[in-house]
């Protein structure tokens, strides 16, 4: 678990107990100094000298440990306990139908927290806009797909498997080129003079340009859902397994995400581009003087984010039907969960995470009722940060976070 | 130069002063006299508004606002009042910073309005919450408040829901009225729809968290059980309005065996979306909130099987259709469209400026001199009042509830709701067919 | 980065600081003399400003251009109007000498605040006579009612600031806080004076902008003073409102005094807040932001779902007793609730202000500015972090517990995310760490953004009637709520990233110490 595929920042694999207790600011920060100013200095400091709070700090601190260290394995565990609880209660059909669903949840959320890390990763930036990027990219699949007087939806429609093999195609690289060109051009206008002020100003730009798209999907596209029009460019159902049917939408959803994500892997791992991404993300200004060009880099991470939340808001249009302006704020945040999850800045990590979050998503909302599917996340989210912020295949946070 | 010889004082003027007689060219009755004719009426009489026009309210209330500005419209074109003008004002009770309906703004809307002496009714709220914190501000100022589209049974009738201590938001005369029927009623009728029409005995019931669709749902739930129905998980599932997958929720109850699934929310709340993701050979019914267009172009290819009680079907009636001529004449849009409480607002406008009419001519023709003695007049007059508008006929207890509780049962065929017959409940809570 | 002298120390101020400090009092010059024009355009405007409240016959502007002045008094309205367009033209001319780095010359100042003297003395007489003699020919055509008094208050308030920035401009720069105070205080005190007209007016003044300061104060404690970025917030004030909406209500049947229960809402939050802190707060920046970003949906969404039937769900808790003092009853009166909220915030101002400058205030800059270096002197990280979490959530709890009482109503969709955006923009927009700057931000946010905007489409639909342009009332500004508030946020961080007035300590962060070229260096030697 330790070495992520495609480690998205190569330094720092040095995965410690050390490592989650963060604290220190930036360069100075040794593992072992972080440690000192973890949960010890009250043991030794704080006035702790009966045995018993000794004992209690003690016990803190071997369960903080303990959750550190065996992190994966107790989330995985309890998602294995969540899928056969969930077995009992409506046996191999309703367990089929939920895991079907789960991925595919999860592999949109995958799709958005891509982009989620990718900007974290190299510029520390949470981009509350990406979320609102991904929907507004659903209208331009939208207008994508029906201009040219419904010759697509013809093509795709009426001409078997080969014309909707262009018909997508066409739609995905039209969508992903202008969604990440509206990305890059955020990136320029909204986040780039900024990039070295205190960490809050980027952050509320991004709160902001939230805002203005969403106010721009507002005034443009109406406060409704808005039929996406291509709902029906894949139907049918491709299989049955015992007597769960999985649709070739389904299939589609996930195969995209996976295709997608595993591309921008070999992608980021073998192209100049993507080492000039990665040596940006682990230190910009030493990047700076080996000659990398940072700021073309950075807008090209915008670019590739931003392009992967088009593929995730046109296979979302597709399989759902309809989009609406407000869907990226909620989707947003949980896709940045997946992120944190997936252990933030790496690629492959967001990917599973995305995977991890449908499933407690789809699980939690079945056990506990879906009035609780997100508070789920949320709790989730914050017992990583608190004892694990690494996520699942961290990259060492100590001068990260 | 005009400009430069006239600006000059006009700036100072208005800067040390700017006027504005503020609500002081209120009704002045100028002697009695007059027999029942209202010609010789004088002053403004200001009738409002108060619902949420903007941010995530953005599409339920303005058609309703529309509706109530019609009334005034009409009424003035019509010369209702005689002599006297009517002034219509529109608040927006939707701030910014919620995102929507928002309980400040309303409260200090209805503050406003109320410590205006010509304005002597207002039509609103939108949402249960908002009537919350406005009843008792109306209920103080003796001002006349009927809501186009509160169900929440607990706002008027004491117990009936338990977050809701009904006796509290009356510090003053009950001045509190809405034209639509509660929730209870519409339960009964659903609880009875599923049982005895769909002959459903277990149902899977979804809800959007608000206070309308909760509140619904949970009363459905109630009637349902007492119609000896099963409720599969019951109290769960309570999604944001937000959700836009349901996969989990239609997984779970197709394998638990649901022969009905009851959705309580509306179609911004994801009504349309909910039937779009399921199977379109399992029944749904929903409430009110569901019946509109945007359910069906939501649900798209499944909208078709779709049942939902709403407003009694009245397209066939005279009145019904002239509003909906009317409405389309002026704004351009179909007042069915975009929300199905859009007849309730011209309605309850409408009834407001009758009940006006009525103190009026029972004052001899003007407006009574003191605006406390109009408002009591106006609330008196509401009792009273019966009135056949774009709804039906119209009246009120003394609970302020209409009496107009019959529901219509419509299902979506052809992709269109179609009536397929009207209900009623009686006092003891029986459900009935109506006939004719 | 540089250590800084951030606390008073006792051998004189560092050079830079000085320059900051008149940067500072500049800003508030420009917020003197810009706030004098305003309000005197508001003034001006009012008709426009009163007329959708007012629900009675409004006052078009254009009545008194199409009445000819024909009075003798006309003479004093165009003395007045002079003075009136001097001092709406003064910040025009000040931007334009700023800008062509030709500062006025002093005496300019004298004639400016003679011109206020006199434009103060001007609407005194005319107002006087107007009430005293009130002769048709003084003034010529002047309706009756003519005269709005929040308009008088308003053109007075006006000439007082610019008499206090044009006269005592030197004061002003050298004592900004002082001088903003002093022009803030009488001018938030008298607000239930001036626009006793408007009672949505004063019911907005104290739910949204004491409130709103109230909730800004304390995350000032949090992001300003500590450094710790908060995006749950929300939270806090939600505890805050519940706890008040459960022991002042039929809910359990218990009665509590308000004067009471803010002490409680407050106690409570800070619990929470030290709850939540506890096992959070060794996380850093933006992993701190998330997990206060997850507790702050997790809150709403507990009380949604009724957890142990404490909340009552979507309904929420209604029917809050409204709050006595003596013989008042608030319900009746908006005012009161606006100047007893009044009243905490200069309580809590005078609190934080003393906080900030204790031994505490600085411990928490220096655990902002160099958390490694203030362990080392030994400050107590975690206990001085959680204290810092401690107090903001407990500002938070206090103004949960009088928006309860107010509202009257408590339901979860009061609580979400967008609340606790705002408050971080009114502190970012004031200036981050800046008591002053974030009273200034909280006006500038909930006035602005959430009162004008709101108002928009009324004040256009009486612009179009008054000016004759059907096409004015149809634009529906309120679609563009989102946008502004976007493009407003985006603008102000781009233009002046530290905020209206920025922090003295975060100003110098901001112009000595993050250059690229630094942190590139910075990064070469101490981790490559």
């Amino acid at each position: 678990m330790r070495s992520p595929l495609f480690p998205f920042v190569t330094r720092g694999l040095r995965v410690t107990d050390d490592a989650a207790t963060t604290g220190g600011p930036g360069a100075l920060t040794a593992p072992t100094l972080v440690d000192q100013r973890g949960l010890s200095p009250r043991a030794h400091r704080g006035g702790a000298s009966s045995p018993t709070a000794i004992a209690v700090i003690g016990g803190l601190r071997l369960a903080n440990s303990f959750i550190q260290r065996y992190f994966p394995q107790i989330l995985l565990g309890g998602i294995l306990v969540a899928i056969i609880l969930v077995f009992r209660e409506g046996g191999a059909t309703l367990m089929g139908q939920q895991i079907r669903n789960a991925l595919v949840v999860g592999a949109i959320y995958a799709l958005v927290a891509i982009g989620y890390t990718m900007v974290y990763g190299i510029i520390e930036l949470i981009n509350f806009a990406h979320g609102d990027v991904f929907t507004l990219s659903g209208f331009y699949a939208l207008i994508i797909a029906t201009s040219f007087g419904g010759a697509l939806n013809n093509l795709a429609t009426k001409n078997g498997g080969i014309g909707l093999v262009l018909a997508l195609v066409v739609v995905f690289v039209a969508t992903m080129i202008v969604s990440g060109f509206t990305g890059m051009a955020i990136e320029r206008v909204a986040y780039r003079r900024l990039r070295d002020a205190p960490r809050l100003a980027p952050l509320i730009t991004a709160i902001g340009v939230s805002f203005l798209l969403e106010g721009f999907m507002l005034v443009k596209f109406g406060a409704d859902n808005v039929q996406t029009k291509n709902h029906d460019w894949i139907s049918g159902s491709a299989f049955t397994i015992g007597s769960v049917t999985v649709d070739w939408r389904h299939i589609f959803v996930v195969a995209v995400a996976l295709v997608l994500m595993f591309s921008l892997g070999a992608f980021v791992r073998a192209t100049r581009l993507g080492k000039a991404m990665r040596a940006t993300a682990q230190d910009r200004g030493a990047a700076l003087l080996c000659g990398i060009n940072v700021n073309r880099t950075i807008s090209a991470t915008f670019f590739i984010g931003s392009a992967l939340a088009a593929a995730g808001a046109i296979v979302y249009g597709i399989y759902y039907g309809s989009i609406q302006w407000s869907l990226g704020y909620h989707l947003g945040i949980i896709a940045f969960t997946a992120a944190v999850l997936g252990g933030i800045g790496n690629i492959v990590g967001a990917g599973v995470g995305g995977f991890l979050i449908g499933i407690i998503f789809v699980f939690g909302g079945q056990l506990a009722g879906g009035q609780w599917s997100e508070s789920l996340i949320f709790a989730v989210l914050v017992i990583i940060l608190t004892f694990r912020p690494v996520g699942l295949f961290g990259v060492d946070v100590t001068t990260r976070a | 130069m005009i400009l430069s010889k006239r600006l000059l004082p006009f700036v100072g003027l208005v800067g040390i002063a700017a006027l504005s007689a503020c609500g002081t060219s209120g009704p002045t009755s100028s002697s009695s006299g007059g027999s029942g004719n209202l010609s010789s009426c004088q002053g403004t009489i200001t009738v409002a508004t108060d619902l949420p026009l903007t941010g995530g309210d953005a599409t339920d209330g303005p058609p309703v606002q529309q509706a109530a500005q019609l009334a005034t419209e009409q009424a003035n074109t019509n010369k209702t009042l005689g002599g006297c003008t009517l002034k219509y004002v529109s608040k927006d009770d939707a701030t910014v910073a919620a995102n929507g309906h928002d309980p400040v703004q309303g409260k200090a809307n209805l503050t406003a309005l109320a410590s205006d002496p010509t304005v002597v009714g207002v039509v609103g709220p939108f949402n249960s919450g908002v009537a919350v914190a406005e009843i008792p501000v109306a209920s103080q100022n003796h001002l006349a408040l009927i809501s186009p589209s509160n169900t929440n049974p607990g706002l008027t009738q004491v117990g009936t829901n338990p977050a809701i201590d009904t006796n509290s938001l009356y510090p003053g005369p009950h001045t509190y009225f809405r034209t639509i029927a509660t929730d209870t009623n519409q339960a009964e009728i659903l609880a009875y729809v599923a049982v005895k029409e769909l002959n459903a005995t277990k149902a899977y019931a979804i809800d959007d968290q608000q206070t309308y669709g909760h509140g619904l749902r949970l009363l459905f739930e109630k009637y349902f059980a007492q119609e000896g129905g099963t409720i599969l998980d019951p109290g769960a599932q309570s999604l944001p309005g937000t959700t836009k997958d349901y996969s989990t929720q239609i997984s779970d109850a197709t394998s638990k065996g649901a022969q009905v699934i009851f959705f309580g929310g509306t179609s911004g709340t994801g009504c349309g979306i909910l039937r779009s993701q399921m199977s379109a050979s399992l029944p749904m019914l929903g409430g009110d909130g569901c019946q509109d267009a945007k359910f069906i172009t939501d649900a798209a290819a499944n909208a078709n099987g779709a049942e939902a009680t709403s407003a009694p079907d009245v397209s066939k009636v005279a009145s019904s259709q002239t509003f909906n001529s009317d409405f389309k004449a002026r704004f351009g849009a179909d007042a069915y469209a975009n929300s199905p409480y859009t007849p309730y607002g011209y309605d309850a406008m409408n009834i407001l400026i009758q009940s006006i009419k009525a103190v009026l001519l029972a004052n001899g023709g003007q407006p009574p001199s003191d605006s406390t003695t109009f408002r009591d007049d106006v609330v008196a007059q509401l009792h009273k009042v019966q009135y056949s508008g774009a709804v039906g006929q119209t009246s009120f207890d003394q609970n302020g509830d209409t009496t107009n509780t019959g529901f219509t049962l419509y299902k979506v065929s052809g992709g269109a709701w179609t009536a397929k017959e009207k209900l009623i409940v009686d006092t003891s809570g029986k459900v009935s067919v109506a006939t004719g | 980065m540089p250590s800084l002298s951030l606390g008073r120390g006792r051998t004189g101020r560092p050079a830079v600081s000085l320059t900051l400090k008149r940067d500072q009092g500049t800003s508030t010059f420009w917020i003197l003399s810009g706030g004098a024009a305003v309000l005197l355009l508001m003034g001006w405007l009012l008709p426009w400003f009163v007329y959708p409240f007012s629900g009675g016959a409004g006052y078009s502007p254009m009545d008194v251009v199409a009445a000819a002045p024909t009075g003798v008094g006309t003479i004093l309205v165009y003395a007045l109007g002079i003075c009136m367009l001097v001092i709406l033209l003064s910040p025009i001319a000040e931007l334009v000498a700023w800008r062509r780095k030709k500062p006025l010359d002093s005496q300019w100042d004298r004639v400016r605040l003679v011109v206020a003297a006199l434009g103060l003395l001007l609407t005194l007489a005319i107002v006087g006579l107007y009430y005293v003699v009130q002769e048709e020919p003084l003034f010529g055509q002047i309706r009756p009612h003519a005269i709005v008094d929040s308009a008088v208050w308003l053109t007075m308030a006006a000439y007082i600031f610019a008499g206090l920035a044009y006269g005592a401009r030197g004061w002003v720069i050298r004592r900004p806080n002082v001088a903003f105070a002093v022009v803030a205080l009488p001018f938030a005190a008298l607000i239930p004076l001036m626009f006793h007209q408007a009672p949505d007016f004063i019911f907005w003044a104290a739910s949204s902008l004491a409130i709103y300061t109230l909730l800004a104060l304390g995350l000032n404690v949090v992001v300003g003073f500590a450094g710790l970025l908060d995006l749950g917030y929300a939270a806090f004030f939600a505890i805050g409102a519940y706890t008040c909406a459960a022991l002042a209500s039929p809910k359990y049947g218990i009665h509590l005094p308000l004067w009471l229960l803010i002490f409680i809402g407050a106690a409570v939050a800070s619990m929470f807040g030290g709850i939540l802190g506890a096992p959070t707060l060794r996380l850093r920046g933006d992993y701190l932001a998330i997990v206060t970003l997850g507790f702050g949906e997790i809150i709403p969404a507990i009380a949604t779902n009724n957890v142990f039937n404490l909340t009552n769900g979507p309904d929420g808790i209604s029917s809050i007793d409204q709050p006595r003092l003596g013989a008042v009853n608030f319900s009746t009166s908006p005012a009161w609730y606006y100047i007893s909220l009044l009243v905490l915030v200069v309580l809590v101002v005078i609190l934080l202000r003393n906080l900030e400058h204790s031994r505490v205030g600085r411990a928490w800059i220096a655990i902002r500015e160099d958390e490694v270096a203030a362990a080392a002197t030994g400050i107590n990280t975690t206990a001085t972090k959680l204290l810092a979490f401690a107090i903001g959530a407990s500002v938070s709890g206090l103004a949960g517990a009088f928006y309860g009482s107010m509202v009257g109503i408590v339901s979860p969709e009061a609580f979400s995310f967008s609340v606790s955006v705002a408050v971080l923009s009114i502190i970012v927009l004031g200036g981050i760490g800046n008591i002053t700057g974030v009273i200034l931000g909280s006006f500038v946010l909930t006035f602005v953004i959430f009162w004008m905007l709101h108002y928009l489409n009324e004040w256009s639909a009486t612009l179009s009637k008054t000016v004759g342009v059907p096409a004015l009332g149809n634009i529906d500004f309120s679609q563009y709520t989102y946008v502004v508030y976007g493009v407003a946020l985006i603008g102000m961080m781009l233009l002046r990233p530290g905020g209206l007035l920025p922090s003295r300590a975060r100003k110098v962060e901001l112009e000595h110490s993050t250059g690229a070229e630094d942190e590139s260096l910075a990064a070469v030697q101490g981790r490559a």
